[in-house]
């Protein structure tokens, strides 16, 4: 029985390639699985490698936007630590309309680069999960200023599934716009 | 004047004349990684060549596909006549950036 990588891992791929490449930059990683590091490392070795290439095209498609909305919420926690307030809410929308704003234009991207609405709702999710890991190990550094006043603590309380749900929404939002967009231009989407 | 590439730029570049216009990407990413000397990510070499293409110093084709590719086609690059140039221009820049030195360069410090 011929060896192949593990499904899920290519059916990830063909969200996170470029449609314009798709075909030769999947086949290349198949050609090299076969030629290889499967006779090289074995299954499992050849299946880490490529797993970890298809990561690597993840990361790159969603780092850029996680990084800005981790950096986002990061801010918005060092304005309530060395700004305090009574009134909450206006930072809470200036924040929520951000993200917003953020998720959808990464979906809108996503979503025309790759030529696929899914390709909008993945890296959405990854973003968040980017943005979440900053989100959570950034205000570690503000331990010293939160300490102290209970009205802060939930800084260390990200909303993860929140933020995960939220990108997931907004950024297939974004896709299907483009999508749309893509349509009215008359182009073919995979 | 013809734009001045960065070295990642220069090593894809230079790897695509090497391979005479039959270059696809895997063979490319090994040409780039004995180049510069250093493991380099299929992401990082795919993006380069799809922004060279874009810029349209790079043009490509679609080749055959292998039961081994699962059938999909290769996709070959070659350098076009604004990609030679901007190769030659980022040549020039660099050994004109390292007149009148001698190599390798003694430390001062």
């Amino acid at each position: 029985m011929t060896p192949h990588p593990p499904l899920w891992a290519q059916s990830l791929a063909g969200f996170v390639t470029p449609a314009r490449h798709r075909d030769g930059i999947l086949g290349d990683l198949l050609e090299e699985y076969h030629e290889v590091q499967h006779p090289r490392r074995g299954e499992a070795g050849a299946d880490a490698w490529y797993v970890r290439q298809v990561l690597l095209f993840l990361w790159r498609a969603a780092r850029w936007w996680g990084l800005g909305l981790g950096a986002l919420i990061v801010a918005r926690d060092a304005i309530d630590v060395y700004a305090p307030t009574n009134d909450y809410h206006l930072r809470s929308a200036w924040t929520t309309y951000s993200a917003v704003a953020l998720y959808s234009a990464c979906g809108v991207r996503a979503g025309w680069y790759y030529r696929r609405v899914l390709s909008g709702t993945v890296v959405g999710i990854t973003s968040a999960i980017i943005a979440s890991a900053v989100s959570l190990l950034v205000p570690l550094l503000f331990l010293h200023a939160i300490a102290g006043r209970p009205e802060l603590s939930e800084i260390l309380d990200v909303p993860v599934p929140f933020l995960v749900l939220f990108g997931a929404i907004f950024s297939s939002l974004g896709a299907g716009i483009a999508r749309g967009g893509g349509a009215l231009r008359g182009v073919t989407w995979g | 004047m013809a734009e001045v590439l960065g070295v990642f730029e220069q090593a894809v570049l230079v790897a695509v004349v090497h391979l005479g216009g039959d270059g696809y990407g895997r063979t490319i990413l090994k040409e780039v990684e004995a180049r510069l000397g250093r493991d380099v990510t299929a992401s990082a070499v795919y993006t380069t060549l799809e922004r060279l293409e874009d810029k349209g110093l790079l043009a490509s084709r679609a080749g055959e596909g292998t039961p081994a590719r699962g059938g999909r086609a290769k996709r070959h690059f070659a350098i076009t006549r604004p990609g030679v140039r901007a190769l030659n221009a980022s040549r020039a820049v660099s050994q004109n950036i390292w007149r009148g030195f001698a190599w390798p360069l003694k430390g001062r410090a």
